[in-house]
């Protein structure tokens, strides 16, 4: 027990280091207590540190010291240093300013807080289940934040791969293109500053924590995109019930938490804020903001590729939007935004973003040229768009419903004064739709089923919009309806307000149907490390994706090459001619006896084999050559007699 | 007094402290939950058996238990029949090395252990 309380206070003392203080302080550094509500600083203080991190480890590691708990702190403690004697020299105010749009009554507080509570609720009884770490992308994830941990360093994304050629062998290393640094650096600094150990439970929190946040943040984008508008706080509040208790688990939410899917995650927390800075710096004409827009911007690039890349798409449609909607300011409207992006603060951060992605730290997606492969025709089947029903089903029947309307309303009830808010969120709305109705559209080779997860967020603006819209409409007229009339009014609303919560409910009790068995990734880890104490540095192991639970977790116990242990993968990915060139991981374990396995037994030297009990320990079973060294009941271990 | 510091506060920082003592309270019971969870003998019923070193001609093993039922039988066989056998009583949680250096066999060599109904068999194949 003491232990446990140990590692708790090391883990939050961890958590406000790399996802709070050094963004508050940068945050005071540029504005003191003015421009930002507490909710605001909360939220974006958290967003900047993750970068601050991100590029103070990249930092770290370019000047070749070690990327461990005393250079992190060290670190931080300096931007802290830095920015606090910025903070003192320019801003003398000591008060927090008051802003109106931000103050919220009594029974908003409450209903805010209720719906924070309930959308906390939801997303903790459903990572309960997988809250022992297990999930295959996470386990990847996992071992590139390790390798840091461990090599003190920035890691080099390769891995080896077994060559096809007269004879097989496992190849040199080669580049991937799958990872982005910006996924584990966080990740790491928590690994080092806490020390705890990488299959725990501070992965998934830590990507909760970063789920609530987006909620968070999320509301107070909706607040600053409807500033002008006097629904504003009822509009956002409603919005927060389309996004915290309401679909809570789906993904993009919980669901991504707990299977790991870190870029996401950080990319829609980073995407939001982005927007958020975009448009205040654009109303507010405000270069500061202007300035914090591209870093964000840099961030979520160094983050997470396909969330940038879809923000860039949007960017470009609403500028597009917004040069045709005000045709007649085009002028004015260019030298508004010339000003702020040949602005000082602009400027100076292009400059240091140019310098560090030349000399710092290049992404290693645009080294690789992995850009290219998403541009183009389309090339797998799950790449060529979602039927309607599918897209329904993934961003919830509620949220798309309200969220269509919405799209149409906001043409209806276009306030020029909300130009840059409307036509945002038009072109959010609308470019997500399109690339996941039809992505051959726009040339778009990603899969569509991802891009669908990112409606989430601009249908729930939208729904929220269209929601209060229409009743705040209905409500502005009620003294000329008739009292049945009004009826029928508040009749609709809580009908439709059934219909959400049913909807996005009933969305989140399906995942609560799915199975979930830690004891078998307790079991798989158990022979694991059995594995590590007994697998020698020229043995190569065998393991099985397709039967065996929590298996890319497997390589934490190795720490060898990403692609150790190698692995019998599912089926499709031998059929598809893309993703394995070989089938030796294949039939070593579909069926071992076989001439063309024996060949790869001996070629790659695999001789240790881990398959579910159950399912694949057979034929093994049958063969002369392999002895069972190891069972549990769950997997069984082999040994290849040479 | 704190709920009337509460009340006279800023909106935003009630919503701020709330949402963080929610998360904290979630986090509490999460971490709990993982640990009890990655713990094998927590609300699991399985128990494990191996080879102390399964590359030599030695038939060394160890059986990790974390059930609640502590007795196991062991035997060791080869294609011949059985050259010997034992009891041992473990502890849930807990594990037990059986040394058999003095066993000079060949052919296949089956460890099994039975722990109530449940039993498992490792083996060797020496020539």
């Amino acid at each position: 027990m003491v232990q446990f309380i140990q590692e708790q206070l090391l883990f939050y003392f961890s958590l406000a280091i790399v996802f709070f203080v050094p963004g508050y302080f940068f945050m005071l550094a540029f504005f003191g207590r003015k421009n930002f509500s507490f909710l605001e600083r909360f939220v974006v203080s958290i967003g900047a540190s993750i970068i601050l991190v991100d590029f103070l480890m990249l930092l770290i590691g370019r000047f070749g010291a070690y990327i461990n708990r005393f250079s992190i702190l060290t670190g931080v403690a300096l931007i802290v240093l830095i920015c606090f004697l910025v903070y003192k020299f320019k801003h003398n105010e000591n008060s927090q300013e008051r802003n109106e749009l931000f103050s919220f009554s009594p029974r908003q507080v409450y209903l805010i807080i209720f719906i924070v509570f309930i959308s906390i609720f939801i997303r903790t009884a459903y990572l309960n289940s997988s809250i022992l770490p297990s999930s295959t992308d996470l386990g990847h994830h996992m071992y590139w934040a390790k390798k840091i941990v461990e090599t003190k360093s920035i890691p080099n994304y390769t891995m080896r791969d077994i060559v096809v050629g007269e004879n097989y062998a496992i190849g040199a290393p080669k580049n991937i293109s799958d990872f982005i640094i910006g996924e584990h650096l966080i990740f790491a600094s928590i690994g080092s500053i806490s020390g705890l150990n990488f299959i725990s439970y501070f992965p998934i929190l830590t990507l909760f924590l970063i789920d609530i946040v987006t909620v968070l943040a999320l509301f107070v984008l909706v607040l600053r995109l409807f500033e002008n508008n006097p629904n504003a706080k009822n509009i956002a509040i409603c919005a927060l019930l389309l996004v915290g208790p309401l679909f809570a688990i789906a993904p993009p939410q919980a669901k991504y938490a707990g299977g790991g899917v870190i870029g996401n995650l950080i990319g829609n927390l980073l995407f939001i804020l982005v927007f958020y800075f975009f448009a205040r710096a654009l109303n507010g004409k405000n270069k500061v903001f202007g300035m914090l827009f591209l870093f964000f911007s840099m961030g979520l690039f160094y983050a997470h590729h396909l969330t940038g890349f879809i923000f860039l798409m949007v960017m470009a449609l609403f500028i597009l939007a917004f040069f045709i909607f005000d045709f007649k300011k085009i002028k004015d409207n260019l030298i508004d935004w010339g000003k702020i992006i040949f602005s000082l603060p602009v400027l100076i951060f292009a400059v240091f973003a140019v310098i560090f992605v030349l000399l710092i730290y290049t992404p290693t997606y645009l080294t690789n040229g992995a850009v290219t492969t998403v541009v183009g025709e389309v090339t797998k089947v799950d790449h060529t768009g979602l039927p309607l029903d599918q897209f329904k089903s993934i961003v919830g029947e509620a949220r798309i419903t309200l969220g269509l309307i919405g799209l149409l309303l906001i043409f209806v009830f276009y306030d020029k004064k909300q130009k840059i808010s409307y036509l945002l969120l038009a072109s959010w709305t609308f470019l997500i739709t399109l690339t996941s109705l039809s992505p051959q559209t726009i040339k778009l080779d990603i899969p569509s089923g991802r891009i669908a997860n990112y409606g989430t967020y601009p249908l729930a603006i939208m729904g929220a919009f269209a929601f209060v819209s229409v009743f705040n409409f209905l409500k502005k007229g009620r003294e000329a309806i008739s009292g049945s009339g009004r009826k029928l009014i508040f009749s609709s609303f809580l009908l439709i307000l059934t219909f959400a919560a049913v909807n996005g409910l009933g969305d989140s009790s399906d995942y609560f149907s799915e199975k979930n068995d830690s004891a078998n990734a307790v079991k798989t880890f158990n022979a694991a490390d059995y594995l590590s104490k007994n697998v020698s540095s020229s043995d190569i192991l065998l393991s099985d994706h397709i039967n065996v639970d929590a298996d890319s977790w497997i390589k934490l116990f190795f720490m060898r090459d990403y692609n150790f242990s190698l692995y019998r993968a599912n089926l499709d990915r031998y059929e598809n001619g893309i993703d394995r060139q070989e089938k030796c991981t294949l039939e070593m374990i579909s069926s071992p006896n076989g001439p063309e396995s024996q060949k790869c037994f001996a070629d790659l030297n695999v001789n240790f084999v881990l398959v579910n009990d159950m399912l694949d320990s057979s034929q093994f079973k049958r063969a002369d050559n392999f002895q069972e060294v190891y069972s549990n009941g769950y997997v069984s271990a082999f040994y290849r007699n040479k | 007094m704190p709920f009337i510091a509460i009340n006279n506060m800023d909106s935003n920082k009630k919503i701020i402290i709330f949402t963080l003592i929610f998360v904290f309270l979630s986090f509490v019971f999460l971490a709990y939950s993982e640990r009890m969870q990655a713990n094998p003998a927590y609300q699991n019923n399985w128990w494990a058996l191996y080879f102390e070193n399964p590359k030599d001609k030695g038939f060394n093993f160890t059986i990790e238990n974390y059930t609640n039922n502590k007795n196991f039988h062991w035997e060791i066989s080869n294609n011949s029949g059985k050259i010997d056998a034992g009891d041992i009583s473990l502890d849930k949680g807990t594990k037990q090395s059986i040394n058999l250096d003095d066993i000079n066999a060949s052919g296949k060599i089956t460890v099994s252990v039975k722990n109530g109904t449940d039993k498992k068999e490792i083996y060797k194949i020496l020539n």
